[in-house]
């Protein structure tokens, strides 16, 4: 008898649930995941001029604190021109797709590095180039749309990305809090090729710059290595038109 | 305190069986404790916590992502060949996921700074495994001739390869170790590889440590057993001493495991020292108690006569022997301190439970026949009595030709030197060493010396105080080609200008450094981590040794540090620490301590003697048995080249705890003969008759019981047993000799006055 009434109970409950799942997902836009994730591309500006302060935190608690003034293109054109620390100042950085060049003011020389390619971090950073690039993320990723949720104060889309070409890919799975109203990402969780979390990214003090909403301030921490870094964005133009030729060697040795 | 003993017997003769009862849960209450018992070979947890070295050590660990390093030897043949560059580089993948390393440096790992055209490569040296023979072989030329490799992760011959495996700080060891045994194993590379280094030593020791308890344990108790039914012949005999050891055992493990002391090296022969010496006072009481019984006296009153007379005399041991080992407390090494500690609340521990628990036995059991009768004197009577008549006879002649025994071995005193080889700790012939010898032959050495800089480390002045003081390091024999940023920085400077060889040398200005830094963590160097702390605020100088010597290692550690003082001279603050300064560390506090101890444990006894006896002359009348045994064993390891180690280091003040019991044995029962009304040459002979006896089984049981130690896997404490077992030969026959000899020149002088 009272096994009916328990079974009665749980049906009930089961009910409820699917009714008020059911009312969510009626009540948003019926906007895909793949949707939203376009909306938000639509925020980022395709290219950028940024004064920067970095600071690379070691997991010992050791600090690099360095300015940084940048010019992004997409997500194979960056300079990078160091303002400090003074034993930094005027040392550039250029990225061109797959290769990387420095110049070094001490011996005003321009040397081409090759290094290891893991993940490619930026600029020695918690960050890669993907999650500081201006580049499209809806070619490379499959969104699904998992849910809404309140973060930040702010409702946000939760959703689900899985890189459609697996082996290019550096991420095995993101997950991301889009702001509902503005369409800027407030934070997102990256997972390594293990599935395991890797790092976990917190966007903050967003602004509306030239009708774009942009966070000023972007922590990356990399919950495996026990590291963070802090990007705190002292100025920006949004969209400025740069020439390709600001990405040559010989705009690099130009100080 | 004669009173408290005798209200003590009431009332263990009141409730026998409820004291019995109470013993008997507090033992299991102890013995779960027993689960909590943890094992620590590692030789920085011998150092105190606020030890300056152990600091300094602790700093690099944190600041450098791990001070330790767990070596493979890979002995293969030919290490330039694909088949070995394969293997070795499938190994280096595999030991980077194990939890708890934080780097793998391999000959397929090892970082290259290379200039190429309009450029520069931070590479992996051998990127890709070439097949052809002619591309090995350039490969082999290149890292044979290069001594940032040859020697440091590549025998120069070619054949050996190194891999170091840096462990976090704070890891847990001991999983770290079988999990690489066990990647080891997966890989089939079980044959060629052979582990080391210091993670690995650690390791080893702890596994030393319980397998020697598990073996000389049992042992022990079976000697045990043996002298008991030696001087008893009946079950009870045997069975009431071991009973008082077990609980004794028991109880102080059990309590070390509540409290999280954990056994080390040393404190790993407790129980065999806590099992031959828990032992005595049992064997002190049932001797006399016979002897009671055999004179006629009924059981309570023999009980009570024993407990009088023996009873005064064991809680007096049983504070000596505290005492000694109770000196040991004053030690620096947490090593040595635990041990005597704790030792000394063992022994504190059986005499209680004797008093108790073995009392309350024999108030229940009924006088076995035998003993009424008392024909267990059968052994040493007469010629105890012999020794007696020539001892009384020829006092004189004893006495001198103790001292010429001394004398010579006093002599042998000069030539003991200290050692804190760690490796000999190991059985020779055994994996361990043998892997330590072929790092040793090839590499320069397993144990690694640590150099840390504190400062601006992009100071050029810093940089090149850093550079001068590797090439001194460069030139001491012990020590290998040190590494450091400075290795780095130069190898980079040299790429980007186009390899010239004129270029292998440190950047002149800060921002120089600076931006080569910058370029070296954007081309995604790995080995900068090792090196140099993020805010480039520490630098490490690291450098492999090649000998065990303590000595040698000794002379190295003061030119490191003459150098050190030469070349920074307040610029920096520089600290050289590692597992090689610890161990040195350790050996000049233990020559310190057991100075200390020694006096320590010297004057709690005599002074002791001296409020017991209520005369300054008997009390150091008790002293001379035990001070003639310190220098003789002093003078064996002179003599016999028998080094101070963290093992024979503590044996003087175990002996002073120890033999001492027999001084104190003899000279109770020649004050209650003399009180008796017995002459001096009387009372000396029944002493050394009856009491000798017991003195006799006595030092045969801790003697054999420390014995055992023989069979110890670890050497030092091999050696420690059988010094041990002398050492009581030689502080019971002083006891019966010298102490008798003394005695009666000074009290027939006094009579006669």
């Amino acid at each position: 008898m009272s096994g009916k009434i328990k079974n009665m109970g749980v049906m009930g409950f089961g009910l409820v649930m699917g009714l008020l799942i059911f009312t969510a997902s009626a009540g948003a836009k019926e906007l895909t995941g793949n949707e939203i994730l376009e909306k938000e591309e639509a925020n980022r500006p395709d290219s950028e001029i940024m004064i920067n302060e970095m600071s690379i935190v070691h997991k010992s608690g050791a600090k690099r604190i360095r300015k940084i003034k940048i010019w992004m293109k997409g997500d194979d054109y960056t300079l990078v021109r160091f303002l400090s620390p003074a034993n930094l100042k005027g040392t550039g950085f250029l990225s061109v797709k797959d290769d990387d060049w420095l110049y070094l003011p001490a011996l005003r020389k321009v040397r081409r590095i090759a290094g290891k390619e893991k993940g490619k971090s930026f600029m020695g950073s918690d960050f890669s180039y993907e999650d500081v690039g201006t580049d499209s993320l809806a070619d490379k990723y499959d969104a699904e749309l998992l849910g809404i949720e309140k973060y930040a104060e702010r409702d946000c889309y939760i959703l689900k990305l899985v890189p459609k070409d697996t082996k290019a890919a550096i991420y095995s799975k993101q997950k991301r809090w889009v702001d509902k109203a503005r369409f800027n990402q407030m934070k997102t969780e990256y997972y390594d090729e293990h599935g395991d979390l890797l790092k976990v990214m917190y966007l903050s003090e967003v602004e509306e710059i030239e009708g774009f909403w942009l966070s000023k301030r972007m922590e990356m921490q990399n919950v495996q290595k026990g590291s963070k870094t802090i990007i705190v964005e002292k100025e920006v133009k949004v969209n400025p038109k740069i020439s390709d030729k600001m990405f040559t060697t010989r705009q690099l040795e130009r100080q | 305190m004669k009173l408290m003993l005798e209200n003590l017997t009431l009332w263990v003769g009141k409730y026998p069986k409820s004291i019995i009862v109470a013993i008997v849960l507090l033992t299991i209450f102890f013995y779960s404790g027993l689960n909590k018992l943890e094992v620590s070979g590692d030789v920085k947890s011998m150092l105190s916590k606020d030890d300056p070295a152990r600091i300094a050590y602790d700093q690099v660990d944190e600041t450098f992502g791990g001070a330790k390093y767990a070596m493979i030897v890979m002995d293969m043949g030919e290490v330039f060949s694909a088949g070995s560059l394969r293997e070795i580089d499938q190994l280096t993948l595999e030991l980077e996921k194990v939890k708890g390393v934080n780097s793998v440096l391999s000959i397929t790992k090892v970082e290259e700074i290379r200039g190429v055209e309009g450029g520069i490569e931070v590479v992996e040296l051998i990127a890709d495994i070439p097949d052809s023979e002619a591309e090995l072989l350039k490969i082999k030329k290149r890292v044979l001739s290069d001594d940032d490799y040859a020697g440091q992760i590549v025998s120069e011959n070619g054949k050996i390869a190194l891999i170091m495996v840096q462990l976090l700080p704070q890891a847990d060891e001991e999983k770290i170790i079988t999990n690489i045994k066990a990647v080891l194993h997966k890989l089939d590379l079980d044959e060629k590889a052979y582990l080391t280094g210091d993670a690995v030593l650690d390791t080893e020791v702890d596994n030393i440590i319980s397998r020697d308890m598990s073996k000389l344990l049992p042992l022990a108790m079976l000697v045990m057993i043996g002298i008991l039914y030696f001087s008893f012949r009946n079950l009870r005999g045997v069975v009431l001493p071991l009973l008082i050891v077990v609980v004794t055992v028991i109880w102080t493990l059990g309590l070390m495991g509540y409290l999280g002391i954990p056994l080390t090296p040393i404190s790993n022969i407790l129980p065999v020292i806590l099992i031959s010496m828990g032992i005595a006072d049992g064997i002190h009481i049932l001797a006399r108690y016979r002897e009671e019984l055999s004179l006629g006296r009924d059981k309570r009153k023999a009980l009570f006569r024993t407990i009088v007379f023996v009873g005064m005399a064991c809680f007096i041991t049983s504070l000596t022997t505290m005492g000694g080992f109770g000196s040991l407390g004053v030690s620096s090494l947490t090593l040595i301190k635990s041990f005597g500690l704790f030792t000394a609340v063992g022994v504190g521990i059986a005499f209680i439970i004797t008093v108790t628990f073995f009392l309350a036995f024999l108030f229940l059991l009924r006088p076995h026949k035998r003993e009424v009768v008392g024909d267990n004197k059968i052994f040493l009577q007469g010629t105890l009595g012999k020794w007696a008549d020539f001892i009384v006879d020829r006092a004189k002649i004893v006495l001198i030709i103790a001292g010429v025994l001394i004398l010579a071995a006093g002599l042998g005193i000069p030539f003991i030197s200290a050692e804190s080889d760690f490796i000999k700790f190991f059985p020779p012939g055994g994996p361990v060493r043998s892997a330590y010898n072929v790092v040793e032959d090839n590499f320069g050495g397993a144990d690694i010396i640590q150099i840390a800089v504190k400062g601006n480390i992009l100071d050029p002045e810093i940089l090149r105080a850093m550079e001068h003081l590797q090439n001194d390091i460069k030139e001491i024999e012990i020590l290998s080609q040190p590494a450091s940023i400075v290795n780095l920085l130069r190898n980079t400077n040299q790429a980007l200008h186009e390899g010239k060889p004129e270029y292998k040398v440190l950047p002149e200005t800060e921002e120089e450094t600076a931006q080569y830094l910058l370029l070296l963590s954007l081309g995604g160097s790995e080995q900068l981590d090792n090196m140099l702390s993020f805010d480039y605020k520490h630098a490490l100088i690291q450098s492999r040794v090649s000998t065990y010597k303590s000595s040698e290692r000794a002379e190295m550690i003061n030119k490191v540090e003459g150098a050190i003082n030469k070349y920074f001279d307040g610029k920096a603050e520089v600290v050289l620490t590692g597992t090689p300064i610890l161990a040195c560390r350790m050996v000049n506090l233990m020559v310190k301590g057991q100075l200390q101890s020694l006096a320590l444990a010297i004057l709690f006894i005599f002074i002791l003697m001296v409020i017991i006896s209520r005369s300054l002359i008997y009390g150091a009348l008790c002293i001379i048995p035990i001070t003639l045994t310190v220098i003789l064993n002093f003078g064996i390891m002179g003599w016999f080249k028998i080094p101070l180690d963290v093992a024979s280091a503590v044996i003087a003040s175990i002996v002073i705890g120890i033999g001492v019991d027999y001084a104190i044995h003899f000279f109770n029962r020649y004050k209650e003969e003399l009180a008796g009304g017995k002459s001096v040459e009387q009372a000396l002979k029944i002493t050394i008759s009856n009491t000798g006896q017991a003195i006799f089984y006595n030092a045969a049981a801790v003697g054999l019981g420390f014995f055992v130690l023989v069979f110890a896997a670890m050497p030092p404490l091999g050696r420690m047993g059988w010094m041990i077992a002398l050492t009581m030969l030689f502080s019971s026959m002083a006891s019966m000799t010298v102490l008798p000899a003394l005695l009666l020149l000074r009290d027939r002088h006094k009579i006669k006055t």
